[in-house]
């Protein structure tokens, strides 16, 4: 069964070139079906010291009971689709 | 749990907007021309204006964009609109460019068939950030219609009939130039094309 969370995450990258783009570490390490940024900070805020941002994410449940066991993460909301 | 909240959250699965009574195509372009035409020196079914090369040379071959890399755009006048073209690839990406201010402000919707997904990124004063993906199977070489709007703050993307990816941004949106880019010669872009809303 697939999920729709929301779940806090640091960023990754330095935003310097499209390939090391700034981008939700989870995107990294887990396989998300979808997901977007909810936080939608202004790419200008984001150098130098870029923080983290809360991503709305469509994922199976078996990915998402692996993010909530990780401590790098912190799963916000969950609900059936 | 309030309804705003329940409301908000599914706000992130919206239905795909069909065409709407009084849309009118801005730009319409079949790539139809002799084989080798750079993109600058061709002229679109209809548009408002020619294609601007930004980068690279983008070409025609066999009646589509193909052949070579590039970004190129067509100054359409209005910032919110529908845009659309038929991608196919194996490797690398074509994209989708929108609201192009300079080459260091623009957004860019990516079919990354090199991944299987599609991307929302936004460069502003060239910081580049990914805004939201979606995974699907688009690296078989066959053609997959990319689709995005742009209305105010509201943008949304999509591949064929996956379900549509909504975002909100303010950024870059007095912006008037959409186009199109491949960073892989061998991708094929046809059927661009740009709807009022």
């Amino acid at each position: 069964m697939n999920k729709l969370a929301a779940i806090l995450t640091p960023y990754s990258g330095d935003g310097k070139s499209q390939s090391s783009g700034f981008r939700p570490t989870l995107s990294d390490f887990y396989p998300l079906h979808a997901w977007r940024d909810v936080t939608a900070a202004p790419t200008a805020n984001l150098p130098p010291d870029v923080n983290a941002l809360v991503i709305e994410a469509i994922l199976d449940e078996t990915t998402l009971a692996e993010i909530q066991a990780d401590p790098a993460f912190i799963v916000l909301w969950e609900e059936d689709l | 749990m309030t309804m705003t909240t329940l409301h908000d959250r599914r706000r992130f699965i919206v239905k795909q907007q069909t065409s709407a009574r009084g849309q009118s195509v801005i730009v319409w372009d079949t790539f139809t021309d002799a084989n080798g035409t750079l993109l600058s020196a061709h002229t679109p079914d209809r548009s408002p204006a020619g294609w601007q090369t930004v980068s690279g040379n983008l070409t025609i071959n066999g009646n589509r964009c193909t052949g070579a890399t590039g970004l190129s755009v067509i100054h359409i006048g209005r910032a919110d609109f529908a845009l659309s073209a038929s991608v196919r690839g194996v490797s690398g990406s074509a994209s989708l460019i929108a609201r192009y201010g300079d080459s260091l402000n623009y957004w860019k919707l990516i079919a990354k068939f090199s991944v299987n997904a599609i991307e929302l990124w936004e460069q502003t004063a060239s910081i580049w950030t990914l805004r939201g993906s979606a995974s699907v199977s688009i690296n078989d070489g066959a053609d997959h219609t990319l689709r995005a709007t742009f209305n105010g703050q509201a943008i949304r993307f999509w591949v064929d009939a996956v379900v549509p990816l909504a975002y909100s941004s303010t950024s870059h949106q007095s912006n008037v130039r959409v186009g199109v880019s491949s960073d892989a010669a061998a991708n094929a872009i046809d059927h661009f094309k740009v709807s009022s809303l």
